[in-house]
């Protein structure tokens, strides 16, 4: 009696395991990359990277495209034109292109992202400096594979401080998060190659407000302290024996902010205090005996460079960084007045920046 | 009710208390605690912690003077009669509405996360099978169970540290920015996780060592408030506050951000051993509804009465398929039974049964 009991119930177990309603891999289209462009008529158009298992095919990347009015559309319109079902939970990659960025917000395009649990969130997401079409459709030297090229060239140029990695979660976040703005990687095709090329930098509503090349870069990942080191970083000094370029590796930085609120205003006040081990000098200088010397121009250029950046900031009234966190976790009562438009208010804010670089050595030469 | 000769270690009860609270409210918890609290919401659950402990230890205060008794025996005695038995209908009902309104609730969460297009009525049957070989069990192999559920789902609540990568510790402050009123606010939504500890009532009689019946409560509520904070506070500082107002279960979004190399969308992983967690909240007040009619009815064990809540929750399935709002709806309403079964009722039955031990001291 036990044993039929038993043996009924590993049969329903087993019969009940949902096989019938199975998806096959080779009968699937996975798509990895998505590309949003936008033409003059502001229709979208949707680009798609699907993998192809047929064994029989040259290539392991099938592209396809589509004029659509939203992201879930694309996939009745792309997944018409693809062999199989068309799922999106392996999503690697969602470039935007630059002329989608300033002409509109993003995030009721992107929806249907955060809304359907099957999608991926932590697919990265690229601004592209031309048509995503272009970008998706051409032959690049250095790898077969767009895919797993353009998520390595974003990890490695977030690696060396070239650019941010923001993922669709991150993107979320810093679009619904008040004291803060979004910023996402940006990659342009070079003649045969792709390359990062910064960071692009979005308002509130989610629109390009500003685009930082890859110096610029470096100095936000070390104020968001999102920084790997040693961060290598080449300037030029002017000092009264002439100019010399300078690079240096940081083996040390990390950005402290302070916050107060005075005449209507809030005030940062950022120090940044580097360690850094000199690379290379080519000027009139002797390390050894210029040390002091060195250091202060040094510390003079990159705390200029740095209040460029906040001056630019500023201007375009974006906070990438999130000094908003600080704001509010510091000076509450006035943020609740500021909360619905920070990045106006820190456009107005008083920020102070001080960064002091000490040398800690200069290699095997003096 | 069964017979108090059954004896329950001290550990097994712990973790049957402790495992019964662990159910959906953990999943849900950073959302409805954010909407009433803000980001102090953390300073509620401690208040809640506090209530759901007091609340036991009037429970076990009144349990305590009447040894050997079960609870339809103790509310007999503090009671009466007529009153005693009302009392313990009311509680039949509660506990089988809860088993009906996790149920349906998980049943939902796997629809909307695992399985897309898997017929309602099927999931439940298939929920209920493992619900209904373990609610038919005796308390003793009920209390291993509970026992296996805590080993075998330690690994779970350390995962939600791989979101702390990108945390953002400045969203915990500023402490108590909105003043008092939110955190007080707070308090409601922080209790109804808590609750899971009424089954100390039903537990007490069979506890092998009754004097450390009042730690038990106080260790498995202790142990939930452990966890409950520390998914509080990790979704507090990956989420911003407005993320956390939209996703409706944050915990869930919090894993979704683990990716490995070899395994990507780890909240499908993690929600499927969810289900093995979920089991023991669902056989617990399954048992206690089905004890309950056992002891109204009279009949020889709970066995009985198990088979007929569960062929009436598969009944309830058929008919009714409730969607996520209704879902939502329903538990919202239900939160307030809750409470005035989990918190209320305890304090009320010592008040009761204070006055009845004074009235006897006046008169004698």
């Amino acid at each position: 009696m036990k044993l039929t009991k038993s043996l009924v119930l590993t049969l329903i177990l087993i019969a009940a395991t949902g096989c019938a309603d199975r998806t096959e891999l080779d009968e699937s289209s996975l798509v990895t990359i998505i590309g949003m462009d936008t033409n003059d008529n502001r229709e979208l158009s949707i680009t798609g990277m699907v993998l192809d298992f047929n064994e029989e095919s040259k290539s392991q990347e099938i592209l396809l495209s589509g004029k659509v009015q939203s992201l879930r559309e694309a996939r009745t319109v792309l997944g018409a034109k693809s062999a199989g079902e068309f799922l999106s939970g392996k999503l690697q990659v969602l470039l935007i292109s630059r002329s989608l960025l300033q002409k509109n917000e993003m995030m009721p395009y992107l929806d249907v992202v955060f809304r359907d649990a099957k999608f991926s969130n932590s697919a990265l997401l690229a601004a592209c400096d031309c048509s995503v079409k272009k970008l998706m459709e051409g032959k690049w030297n250095s790898q077969p594979i767009l895919t797993e090229y353009i998520r390595k060239l974003i990890e490695t140029g977030h690696r060396s401080e070239m650019t941010v990695r923001t993922t669709l979660q991150n993107f979320h976040y810093m679009q619904t998060e008040e004291g803060v703005t979004a910023a996402i990687s940006e990659i342009k095709p070079v003649g045969k190659e792709i390359a990062v090329t910064g960071t692009m930098l979005l308002n509130h509503s989610g629109k390009m407000a500003l685009h930082l090349n890859k110096e610029e870069s470096a100095l936000l990942l070390l104020l968001q302290n999102e920084i790997e080191l040693p961060v290598s970083y080449t300037t030029t000094i002017h000092g009264e024996e002439g100019d010399s370029v300078v690079s240096f590796d940081m083996k040390k930085a990390k950005a402290k902010v302070r916050t107060a609120y005075s005449n209507g205003k809030f005030q940062f006040h950022i120090r940044v205090p580097i360690r850094a081990e000199i690379a290379e000098l080519d000027g009139p200088y002797h390390l050894a005996a210029d040390k002091k010397l060195i250091e202060s121009l040094l510390t003079d250029e990159v705390e200029h460079a740095f209040k460029r950046l906040i001056g630019k900031l500023q201007a375009h009234k974006v906070d990438p960084v999130g000094y908003g966190l600080y704001a509010r976790a510091f000076q509450y009562k006035q943020w609740k007045e500021v909360r619905e438009d920070w990045g106006a208010a820190f456009g107005q804010a008083d920020v102070d920046i001080q960064a002091t670089i000490a040398i800690d050595s200069f290699g095997v030469i003096e | 009710m069964s017979t108090p000769s059954q004896q329950l270690s001290h550990k097994q009860y712990i973790f049957y208390m402790y495992k019964t609270q662990i159910g959906i409210g953990v999943l849900i918890l950073p959302n409805v605690l954010t909407k009433a609290a803000g980001n102090s919401g953390w300073i509620s659950l401690l208040l809640g912690w506090m209530i759901a402990t007091a609340s036991g230890y009037f429970m076990i205060q009144v349990m305590k003077r009447h040894p050997g008794q079960t609870f339809d025996g103790m509310l007999q005695a503090v009671l009466g009669k007529w009153a005693g038995r009302t009392v313990l209908a009311l509680w039949v009902a509660y506990t089988a509405c809860t088993v009906a309104v996790v149920l349906y609730t998980e049943v939902n969460i796997i629809q909307i996360w695992i399985l897309r297009d898997m017929n309602q009525l099927l999931l439940v049957l298939a929920l209920l099978i493992p619900v209904y070989r373990l609610a038919r069990c005796r308390l003793q192999v009920q209390g291993r169970y509970a026992e296996f559920v805590y080993i075998f789902t330690f690994w779970m609540p350390p995962l939600v540290l791989f979101s702390l990568k990108e945390a953002h510790a400045l969203n915990l402050l500023p402490i108590a920015g909105d003043g008092l009123w939110p955190i007080l606010n707070g308090i409601r939504a922080s209790l109804v996780p808590f609750l899971g500890f009424e089954t100390a009532f039903l537990l007490y009689p069979h506890l092998q060592d009754k004097t450390k019946a009042f730690k038990g409560v106080l260790a498995a509520n202790s142990l939930s408030l452990l966890i409950y904070i520390f998914v509080f506070l990790t979704s507090t500082m990956y989420f911003s506050s407005e993320e956390l107002r939209t996703y409706l279960w944050p915990t869930l979004q919090l894993l979704k951000a683990v990716t490995m190399p070899f395994i990507e969308r780890f909240e499908i992983v993690f929600l499927a051993y969810y289900i093995i967690l979920v089991t023991q909240t669902l056989s617990a007040y399954l048992f206690f509804a089905a004890s309950g009619i056992q002891s109204l009815i009279g009949s020889k064990d709970h066995k009985r009465p198990v088979v007929l809540l569960i062929v009436l929750l598969i009944g309830v399935a058929w008919i009714w398929k409730p969607t996520l709002e209704e879902m939502e709806m329903v538990s919202g309403g239900f939160d307030t039974v809750s409470i005035g079964m989990g918190y209320v009722f305890p304090l009320l039955l010592w008040c009761c049964w204070e006055a009845r031990r004074m009235a006897k001291g006046a008169l004698r």
